[in-house]
């Protein structure tokens, strides 16, 4: 014969396993979510309007795809107004995505002639802020790990395959190695802001389901005072009928009103059983 | 000049068990049992009340009414003497019923046998009549 309790503590065991999301697959909420997309398409917008300026300065480098990627992120941000009220992780991942896309291919455009001309350009810095952004806003870890990858591995591509030898020389002696200890800040930012995120949800969780016992207790505790009353004048009755010479009417009529008591009582309680979700319970 | 049977205080919410305490325990002590519905009736009467030797207090006596914890306070607070039980349907781990055992109160989880009931009773009486 199967042990009950055992194959309860199996089940619980196996319950607390599948509720144990791991870190990369913990999903934020849809305002969070959407609220992080907002944010990086925000930094896309002012930046390349900062960019604009500083091409505007920088002969051989043109605006337009820094005109373009400004353009992207503001049709993006009335997408972002307009559905502000319906906000999704799905659709948030996607709009962060078309913006990370974005950025990388003006950032991808206007490196080379950036580090040709010699003027307002630091090695792949604003790549750089790219992987530490990603790790603070992405709507999703893999999107974001996704992101930080494009922000980190394609100017890397690109400097080691396109970059003539002279301008690496010239413009980045100690590259790639920046660009990548950026990538793996950033990677680390984000398994760290998405681990935590995790212990948030698990402590809510717990603090739900301690509240769920509590009640659950609490009920228990007044169903168990109610109960006993009708039980005590029971057998207190019996116990009178018992020692009295016969039965008497008030006594008969006490135990006829506990049992009515405990009728009662049985009645909520199947009313609350049909309530309980049991599928949800499992 | 007869000599007054000892008085004991029952405080319980059900009337039932008002009318059934005194006749279980009257005849089987040879006590004087006041019974009380609410801690206000037991105000009401609180020259007899804390005059008895023993008191049995439910602890739940009703939704939003003053539990049996408030009964003791009230009772402690007043002077009272005697020896006090609770007679409650609650787990000793209730709060309520855990805060009255932190305070040295004995307690009597309902259904209790009705021979349990008076031997604590007595014992209870005996407590309170040493000097």
């Amino acid at each position: 014969m199967n042990d009950p309790v055992a194959t309860n503590h199996a089940g619980l065991r196996e319950q607390h396993s599948r509720r144990a999301i791991p870190f990369y697959n913990v999903r934020l909420s849809d305002r969070d979510a959407w609220f992080g997309a907002t944010i990086a398409v925000l930094f896309n917008a002012v930046g390349m309007l900062l960019e604009l300026g500083i091409v505007r300065k920088t002969p051989g480098v043109s605006a337009e795809s820094a005109a373009v990627s400004a353009s992207v992120a503001l049709m993006l941000l009335v997408v972002l107004f307009i559905r502000r009220k319906t906000p999704s992780v799905k659709w948030a991942s996607v709009i962060y995505s078309v913006n990370t896309a974005s950025v990388v291919t003006v950032l991808l455009s206007t490196n080379l002639k950036f580090a040709i001309s010699g003027r307002n350009w630091v090695p792949f810095q604003a790549s750089k802020l790219g992987c530490l952004i990603a790790a603070m806003v992405a709507p999703e870890f893999w999107v974001g790990l996704l992101s930080i990858l494009a922000f980190s591995i394609s100017p890397l591509l690109q400097f080691e395959f396109f970059f003539p030898p002279e301008i690496k020389a010239r413009v980045a002696a100690e590259e790639p190695w920046p660009i990548l200890a950026f990538g793996l800040g950033g990677a680390l930012a984000l398994v760290y802001r998405f681990r935590r995120a995790q212990l948030e949800q698990e402590m809510a969780r717990i603090q739900a389901q301690k509240l769920a016992i509590k009640q659950l207790a609490d009920a228990f505790l007044n169903i168990r005072d109610l109960m006993n009353t009708p039980l005590q004048v029971i057998e207190f009755s019996i116990d009178l009928l018992r020692n009295s010479d016969g039965p008497s009417k008030p006594t008969i009529d006490r135990i006829d009103r506990s049992l009515q008591r405990l009728r009662e009582i049985n009645a909520v309680l199947v009313q609350h059983e049909k309530e309980i979700d049991w599928q949800s319970t499992r | 000049m007869t000599k007054e049977p000892p008085r004991i205080v029952f405080l319980d919410d059900s009337e039932d068990l008002r009318e059934l305490m005194p006749a279980l325990l009257e005849p089987a002590l040879g006590v004087e049992c006041m019974c009380f519905g609410s801690l206000m009736e037991l105000e009401n009467h609180s020259m007899e009340v804390l005059r008895a030797k023993v008191a049995i207090l439910d602890v739940n006596l009703g939704p939003d009414a003053p539990d049996g914890v408030d009964a003791f306070n009230w009772l402690m607070d007043h002077g009272f003497h005697g020896d006090v039980l609770f007679f409650t349907g609650h787990a000793r781990n209730n709060p309520q019923v855990a805060q009255a055992i932190r305070k040295g109160v004995k307690i009597l989880e309902k259904p209790v046998d009705p021979g349990e009931l008076t031997s604590s009773v007595r014992h209870a009486l005996d407590e309170a009549a040493r000097p």
